[in-house]
């Protein structure tokens, strides 16, 4: 049973995983906490991808613990985690290409009643995309319709990897101002990307991944004023 | 809040998808059988029981794969639906379908 006194929503800690030889992550940790959003920052490579897939029980670790408000469970899965209340949205798509817009919120509904998908709809801008399938949408069209889903699903914890690539600045602001209404809905919300400018504003605990392993930096504010993390990762000189 | 069958339109395209591989997998058996073994219709369409096996792991996995490639597997799994709840769909459909085909032949 899930332990409603635990501090965070969803704990991944000593996490290891390799893929083959090549040691992709070593002791790396992460965590989420209700009503926030939390950033994963790192190089292309760094692992951020494989612990979020960690994380939403996508991949199994080699090592490491994953607990969703406390529940601690070896071989978490996403299907498991979803019905705690976790949601999953992957760099590639979380919308299948083949279906109308329409048919992934008719399927939502059906398994998680239709409260709030009005509200997402409209909140998101989606009204004119819904007989539309996926395949004729563009990256940053997907992308709303998967935070359109977020929201409707009003998940507990949504792990969302690189949401803001391939997007234009507005979309990417637009994309930031849900997440952050997410969290500000209760969500604990935890992303990635490289998109300092948005993530930044947005955030309010940032980890940076580096070299298979994490350092948590704190807020934003801290994150900057760190020099190891500004000269390698930000590329400022001094 | 159903959990046991996938939504509907994503469980209309996996039975359908089922259908197909099904009939397609069968008609290639068929074949197989009259043209080396020389088995003669209508006995030539239903297949061992071994041969069942195979085509309804072949026919999973193929599933599995399409709901990989068409981005299913990840929206599913995020309505709560692992992939072992579907291959109890597909394997039950399959198993509809010998029957009929056993019944109908006779």
């Amino acid at each position: 049973m899930g332990n409603p006194e635990s501090a965070y929503a969803l704990r991944a800690e000593g996490i290891g995983k390799s893929f083959g030889r090549v040691e992709v992550l070593k002791s790396a940790s992460m965590w989420g906490e209700s009503g926030k959003v939390t950033t994963l920052l790192g190089r292309n490579g760094a692992g951020k991808t494989t612990l979020l897939k960690i994380a939403a029980g996508v991949l199994r670790p080699d090592y490491g613990v994953i607990s969703l408000f406390g529940d601690v469970r070896e071989n978490q899965s996403l299907p498991r985690l979803a019905r705690s209340g976790l949601m999953f949205v992957p760099q590639t798509q979380l919308v299948s290409p083949a279906y109308r817009v329409r048919d992934h919120l008719r399927a939502l509904a059906a398994t998680f009643g239709s409260e709030g998908i009005t509200e997402a709809i409209s909140e998101m801008r989606i009204e004119a995309l819904l007989d539309q399938t996926v395949r004729s949408l563009s990256g940053g069209e997907r992308m709303r319709v998967s935070l359109a889903l977020a929201l409707a699903r009003a998940p507990k914890v949504l792990i969302v990897d690189e949401p803001l690539v391939r997007l234009s600045p507005h979309n990417q602001e637009d994309v930031g101002n849900s997440l952050r209404t997410l969290a500000e809905k209760g969500a604990a919300v935890i992303t990635s990307g490289h998109d300092a400018r948005v993530l930044f504003k947005i955030s309010d605990a940032i980890i940076w991944c580096v070299a298979g392993t994490t350092h948590h930096l704190g807020t934003p504010t801290d994150a900057l004023a760190h020099s190891q993390f500004r000269r390698e990762y930000l590329g400022e000189e001094g | 809040m159903n959990r046991i069958l996938p939504p509907r339109p994503f469980l209309d395209a996996i039975l359908v998808r089922v259908l197909v591989l099904w009939l397609v997998l069968h008609a290639a058996m068929n074949f197989g059988a009259i043209m080396m073994t020389g088995t003669p219709l209508p006995q030539s369409l239903i297949p061992s029981a071994g041969s069942t096996l195979f085509l309804i792991a072949v026919i999973v996995l193929v599933i599995r794969l399409e709901l990989g490639r068409r981005s299913e597997i990840v929206f599913l799994s995020n309505l709560g639906h692992s992939f072992r709840g579907i291959v109890l769909v597909v394997v039950a459909e399959c198993l509809v379908l010998e029957a009929g085909l056993r019944a109908a032949i006779g």
